[in-house]
């Protein structure tokens, strides 16, 4: 793999991982809270 | 009073004609085992603990009856008295009595109580009966009040209450299938509770539950069990809760209360006194009190020696030690395991790729980022090991306990204890666990100072730092030991000082009195503590493998970007990079605190969660191990330099970093979680600007200081 190959892969893998985050972070404010990450409880069954 | 049929119909088939699956609701006594049975029987794992007010939220899961019906289950949190005075009392309540937008009434109530303290907790199952929905009792507990020498008799309490009784071990799952079998029950009979309410108030229940109906769209049952609660309690504002009371309902109230006010009558006392004496008669009848234990129980004399004055705070301090001792040793050989097996991962990405900006990000981005978090994952679980220990046992009550008597000079009391305890794992439970906490201020309180204990997403920081400050081979044990003990001790110490403050400046009050049961002290629930474990584990590696792993790769990328001229070094390149012009932008206002660029970039990307620091100083300090090396990380940090050439992680910015992260506000979470529990963002933007403020003003005085003294 060449080295401008590998500069376009990996851009790419990071513009994932930045709207991932910017889309994570955008859901936490129409939804409060940790997202159960901090182990305040786990997911439970919808009712 | 009986109800004339009119107003007593009974229960409506609401289960059939809607298609939904039953709903029931579990109630009880707080640390009566609700969440126990409620995992018990929908094999969910919440929770639980040996101490009152772990649940403080509903939480819905999906029971089968013996035949394969799904039944709904909602776990409520603990109340003595449907007469709310917190907030997770008035989950209960709501709940129980429809006022809850998001969770359908419940159609049949399983009454959780403690058999070996029947007659206290059969006052809420007397309120429950007015609800008159169909009504199962479970006696819980019933193996310690035979190991305690009562004799207790389901059938004769059956008999009494008009309902099923269930007798129950819901920790061993005994009694679990005649409680399916009397859950699946389709006729479910309604209570035959009979309550005679004293005569002069019977009227005023008869009047005020008229109004409810005709003002207030209350169902007749629904309006008396309302009409009862709103005479036991002095404040019927704080019953109404969120449903107010109509103009005319509120008139026929206050005439009633003037009324009995100027006959000197106690009406709520004499409502209480009178369900108890009907209480104290059932419980005659049901319960022999035990004859074995005549002299002090085994709980009685552990406590003889945990709550003493001056043994509780030594059985206190020794505990703590004992959990950093074994964090420090303990983990040590899985720690190396882990760092062993990232660098052989590092290694092999590299032989196998070719040079380049994806090899980079995978190994300097990806695996280092990651890789320093994970390698903590041994001592987090540990820590949390012994958490799930003390709180199965019991002794997280008696540490409240103790604790009261320094609360009660900062102006709270032992029950802010619990959610400040809970805090040590994290602030967002701990935060909502305040909702045990009747008064407004006192609750407003301890959200604004939960952060300060030092919860484990700091346990990396700390640990990074005392491995850079105090290098194994020349540092004993204890003192690593003592340093992490002063960590959380200052940690706790400033949640105490600002309590202390707020309680005398922004939200004055008098310091309530605390009255916390004390359970007894019962053998650790291995599974539970096991399960409790794996649960953090899973959360711990769930954040590293997406949040950390995500800010890890765009670390990289803003590390790595824009691209330097060609032969410039690592260090000029993170110089130029937009994380260097991040960090440069911040340094100014860190200098003073001995932090560099470098560290000012780890300071930004931590305040998405603390431990994102770690795997930031992995990137920007591009730490690899190459030969199976303990610490790679702290060795990069070692060897980082000052452009002037001097050392920059000397042990006085190491300790001023922990300092630092012991005070500052890094984590959207808990903001998150502050704002939605006190309704806006005036109270999180003000913990957050002092909790930040002190970390700044103390990791200054530490280095100037430090410095000026010579260190």
């Amino acid at each position: 793999m060449t080295a401008e190959v590998q500069s376009l892969l990996a851009l790419a893998v990071v513009a994932v991982a930045a709207l991932w985050l910017a889309r994570r972070a955008f859901a936490k404010r129409k939804h409060p809270g940790c997202g159960h990450d901090c182990g305040c409880g786990p997911k439970l069954t919808k009712h | 009073m009986q109800l004339p049929p009119h107003i007593n119909p009974p229960a409506p088939k609401r289960t059939a004609a809607s298609g939904r699956a039953p709903v029931y609701a579990l109630v009880g006594n707080p640390n009566c085992g609700k969440s126990t049975l409620f995992n018990a029987l929908t094999g969910l794992k919440q929770k639980v603990g040996n101490y009152p007010g772990v649940t403080v939220e509903k939480k819905v899961g999906t029971a089968y009856s013996q035949h394969g019906q799904p039944l709904t289950v909602i776990d409520l949190p603990g109340a003595y008295s449907l007469a709310a005075r917190s907030p997770d009392e008035a989950v209960t309540r709501d709940v129980l009595l429809g006022r809850r937008s998001d969770t359908a009434q419940p159609d049949r109530i399983l009454c959780i109580v403690d058999a070996t303290n029947l007659e206290r907790n059969l006052y809420l199952v007397h309120q429950v009966l007015d609800l008159g929905r169909p009504v199962i009792v479970v006696l819980n507990m019933m193996d310690l009040a035979a190991e305690a020498g009562m004799a207790v008799f389901p059938d004769k309490l059956a008999q009494d209450l008009g309902v099923p009784v269930i007798p129950c071990e819901a920790v061993r799952g005994k009694g679990l299938i005649e409680l399916r079998l009397a859950m699946s029950r389709p006729d479910l009979a309604l209570s035959k509770h009979a309550w005679d309410i004293p005569g002069a108030i019977a009227p005023a229940v008869a009047e005020i539950q008229a109004s409810l109906v005709a003002n207030d769209a209350k169902s007749p049952l629904i309006a008396r069990a309302e009409s009862l609660l709103l005479l036991t309690d002095q404040d019927s504002v704080r019953v109404a809760g969120s449903t107010p009371l109509s103009p005319r309902t509120a008139e026929i109230l206050a005439g009633w209360q003037k009324r009995w006010s100027a006959e000197g009558m106690d009406w709520a006392g004499t409502l209480v006194s009178s369900r108890y004496d009907a209480i104290g008669r059932i419980a005659a009848e049901v319960v022999q009190p035990g004859t074995v234990n005549q002299g002090p129980s085994p709980s009685d004399r552990i406590d003889a020696v945990v709550t003493h004055p001056f043994w509780g705070w030594v059985s206190l301090g020794a505990v703590m030690c004992l959990i950093f001792v074994s964090i420090f040793t303990l983990a040590e050989y899985p720690m190396n395991w882990i760092d062993g097996h990232m660098a052989s991962l590092s290694d092999w990405v590299k032989d196998s790729m070719a040079p380049g900006d994806l090899r980079d990000l995978i190994t300097d981005g990806a695996i280092s980022g990651v890789g320093g978090v994970v390698i903590f994952l041994p001592q987090i679980l540990i820590l949390f090991f012994f958490i799930g220990l003390l709180e199965s046992t019991g002794y997280m009550a008696r540490a409240a306990f103790i604790m009261d008597r320094l609360m009660s000079r900062v102006g709270l009391n032992g029950k802010s204890f619990i959610p400040l305890l809970s805090s040590y794992a994290c602030a967002i439970p701990g935060i909502m666990a305040t909702r045990t906490i009747e008064d407004a201020k006192d609750r407003l309180v301890t959200i604004l100072v939960a952060p300060l204990m030092s919860c484990s997403a700091r346990l990396p920081v700390y640990l990074l730092m005392i491995a850079a400050l105090v290098p194994n081979e020349r540092v004993p044990l204890a003192t690593k030991v003592g340093i992490m003990f002063l960590m959380y001790f200052l940690g706790t110490f400033a949640a105490f000082g600002f309590a202390w403050l707020f309680k005398r400046t922004l939200l004055k009050g008098e310091p309530p009195m605390m009255i916390m049961e004390l359970p007894p002290y019962r053998l650790p629930g291995l599974k539970d503590v096991a399960l409790q474990m794996l649960e953090r584990a899973w959360i711990f590696l769930r954040r590293a493998g997406t949040v950390i792993l995500g800010i890890s790769i765009v670390l990289w990328f803003l590390s790595a970007y824009p691209k330097a001229p060609e032969g410039a070094t690592p260090s000029e390149q993170l110089s130029g990079s937009f994380a260097g012009m991040a960090g440069h932008a911040l340094e100014p206002a860190i200098k003073p605190l001995g932090f560099d660029w470098q560290i000012g970039i780890g300071l930004i990307s931590s305040f998405a969660a603390r431990e994102v620091f770690v795997s930031t100083m992995g990137v920007v300090f591009n730490a690899e191990a190459d030969d199976g090396d303990t610490a790679p990380l702290r060795e990069a940090l070692l060897k980082a330099r000052w452009p002037n050439g001097r050392v920059l992680f000397t042990p006085l910015a190491c300790f001023g970093l922990m300092i630092f992260y012991v005070f500052a506000m890094q984590c959207v979470s808990t903001i998150a979680i502050v704002k939605r529990e006190t309704n806006g963002w005036k109270w999180p933007l003000f913990q957050t600007a002092y909790m930040t403020g002190t970390a700044w003003v103390l990791a200054l005085l530490v280095y100037q200081v430090g410095s000026a003294l010579g260190f």
